[in-house]
């Protein structure tokens, strides 16, 4: 694999998107500079401030999923994830009321 | 009596480590594993080549087997008459005739049991509780991830099984995918990945942990209850089975946490799940003898860990042939009990079971390279080309059953500096460099080099070391080591040879990164072409690359 494919695959993991042509290249002179560490460019996107932000929304969105699948026993759907997500982050709601929703849920019931 | 056992699970998806036994009526046994001869890593296909290199040695044609057993547990109502008729007409497409295999009427005997069988055999307790898990496999026709069972004076008696939606070892495959490493291949480099985390932020260690009590199947003592296991996504083919891991919490995980984090708590959450689950069988069972099987005790720095909290008050013994490998050899044992009521092996018996090779053969091979090949007093030229700092391979007597290279089948340098882990690495067997390597150490040094030592020859159990300075080479970062202690009549000649340069070497198995271990002398000439080992010893000649 090219140091060039390496990096945006690395990019592509955590982020779920490729980096523009600037983030390219200066990942790509990072790399070489750090005796082509791939580990380095790692460290390196995951002290980023973009990461940083974006962990927020990855760490609610994990909490989300271990309540559906220990209650419910199944992945969390889109629709349900993006909706107690948005519960969470914008209205602030608390995780133990997204909690009380899935148990007072039909689908709950129902198991 | 001649009893071939099998272990393949053939026309499933998840066939794997295919291998075969026999044993005779002098409890000569004789074991090899299919991926020896096919070259195929892992190989789960039909046994044909292991089939005829154990009839081979005996000159024996399969009309001379008087029973075939199979030990992958398929054998009730439905499931197992389609196994039998799909296993017997796989065997006849394989070049062996339907009719020669369907006349041994294969018996096919319950998956975790042969296990436990392996497992009590080699243990020599004649009271046990034998703690089974693995990725999963069938008894009573009920698919399962393990068993408890209680053995005594030879019979093995099924406590409970445990359900196929807490496989621990299926989640610590789905962690290793995450880990970007292959299922049923890559779980050793997840585990050897956890120490790697020991500098990380230990918030984020707490937070991760937490995640992974709630992904891993929460065994609370026997009584197991679970919100846990993970969801695949499985393409199946032929052979290999090609599995994703769908499940949201670990694709979620892989973004957020670096792989050696993920490692680390994997590995923290399955010591703990096992030490919690020791503690309550053996409160609620009082034994005191405990022996540990299945795919899952492959991981020896949990078994370290077991071994710390409970060796000193329990006896407990971890089987070496506790993979699907060795279901080949238990369902041998199985018949052999069943018909005898016997058991033919010894407690610890050395596990050089498969092939050797005469000095013709390895002469008629070696014609076929371009290399100096001189006889020699193998020993000393050992001793010599390894305290002078050489890598070298050895090549001896019968190879070992099982994923281990313990003097036989090894590739052998010292121990006392980085530099040979490096080497061997980078330039013999051609893998990531952070990866540790084993030692072998004699019995009489080990007291000297390890924290709370206890025989262990089957490099199945990890050791902290006491200076573990002193051996960089075959020392991981977080100070274990998972050593093979050698006492003299196990291997004589490598005995001598550990000895010769003082008592402690670093051996690894005998391949490349992704070959099996090698089978046959031109298996190790062709290792020796391919890779930049100073020399090979194979029987008593040396072998180098012409310069």
């Amino acid at each position: 694999m090219s140091d060039k494919s390496q990096i945006s695959e690395l990019y592509w993991m955590i982020f779920n998107e490729k980096p523009d042509e600037g983030m390219q290249k200066l990942l790509l002179k990072i790399f070489n500079e750090q005796n082509n560490s791939i580990e380095y460019i790692e460290n390196y996107l995951r002290n980023s401030n973009k990461f940083k932000k974006l962990s927020i929304e990855l760490q609610t969105e994990l909490e989300i999923s271990e309540l559906y699948y220990t209650l419910l026993n199944r992945k969390p759907d889109t629709e349900g994830l993006y909706f107690f997500k948005n519960q969470l982050i914008n209205e602030k709601k608390s995780i133990d009321w997204v909690k009380e929703s899935i148990i007072n849920s039909d689908e709950y019931k129902s198991r | 009596m001649n009893i071939l056992g099998i272990s393949h699970l053939e026309p499933s998806s998840f066939g794997h480590y295919t291998s075969v036994a026999m044993l005779d009526d002098d409890s000569n046994l004789f074991a090899i594993s299919e991926e020896r001869y096919s070259r195929i890593k892992n190989d789960g296909g039909y046994p044909s080549k292991a089939i005829q290199i154990c009839l081979n040695q005996k000159n024996l044609r399969l009309q001379n087997i008087d029973k075939i057993a199979v030990g992958f547990g398929l054998e009730k109502q439905h499931m197992g008459e389609k196994i039998e008729e799909k296993f017997c007409s796989y065997a006849k497409d394989s070049g062996f005739k339907k009719t020669s295999i369907e006349r041994k009427n294969p018996l096919f005997y319950d998956h975790q049991y042969i296990h436990a069988r392996t497992g009590y055999a080699l243990s020599g307790f004649k009271k046990a509780l034998i703690i089974c898990l693995d990725g999963g496999g069938v008894d009573n026709g009920e698919p399962n991830s393990g068993g408890m069972f209680l053995a005594d004076s030879g019979d093995i008696q099924p406590i409970k099984y445990f359900p196929m939606y807490h496989s621990l070892g299926l989640t610590y495959g789905a962690i290793t995918e995450i880990c970007g490493f292959t299922m049923s291949e890559g779980e050793g480099k997840t585990m050897t990945l956890a120490p790697m985390a020991k500098n990380c932020n230990e918030e984020d260690k707490e937070k991760i942990y937490q995640h992974m009590c709630r992904i891993f199947p929460n065994f609370k003592g026997t009584n197991v209850k679970s919100n846990g296991g993970v969801t695949f996504t499985g393409k199946f083919l032929h052979d290999t089975t090609v599995v994703s891991v769908e499940d949201t919490r670990l694709l979620l995980l892989k973004r957020l946490y670096h792989k050696n984090l993920i490692a680390w708590a994997t590995q923290k959450r399955i010591e703990d799940i096992l030490i919690d689950f020791v503690s309550k069988a053996v409160e609620e069972t009082g034994i005191k003898n405990i022996i540990f099987t299945g795919g899952i005790f492959l991981n020896m720095i949990m078994n370290m860990k077991i071994q710390q909290k409970f060796g000193d008050k329990i006896n407990l013994f971890f089987n070496p042939l506790c993979s699907d490998h060795g279901n080949a050899i238990g369902a041998a044992l199985e018949q052999y009990y069943q018909d005898t009521g016997k058991n033919p092996i010894s407690p610890y018996m050395p596990l050089y079971l498969g092939s050797s090779h005469s000095n013709e053969e390895v002469l008629s091979s070696a014609n076929r390279f371009n290399f100096k090949i001189i006889n020699v007093n193998k020993i000393d030229t050992a001793i010599d080309l390894i305290e002078r700092g050489k890598v070298i391979g050895w090549f001896q007597g019968r190879s070992e059953f099982g994923p281990r290279g313990l003097g036989n089948r090894s590739i052998l340098s010292l121990a006392t500096d980085e530099k040979y882990k490096d080497t061997v690495n980078e330039k013999v067997k051609k893998r990531e460099a952070w990866r540790p390597f084993c030692p072998t150490i004699i019995e009489e040094k080990s007291e000297e080099i390890l924290v709370n030592s206890t025989y262990a020859p089957y490099m199945i159990l990890g050791f902290e070391m006491k200076n573990p300075e002193l051996y960089p080479a075959v020392c991981h970062v977080d100070g274990t080591t998972r050593p093979q202690i050698l006492k003299k009549d196990m291997n004589p000649d490598f005995y001598q040879v550990v000895k010769g340069v003082g008592g402690i070497v670093l051996n690894t198995s005998f391949n490349l990164a992704g070959d099996p271990i090698v089978e046959t002398p031109h298996d190790a000439l062709m290792t020796l072409k391919n890779s930049e080992m100073d020399a090979i010893i194979i029987n008593d000649f040396l072998v180098e690359k012409n310069k």
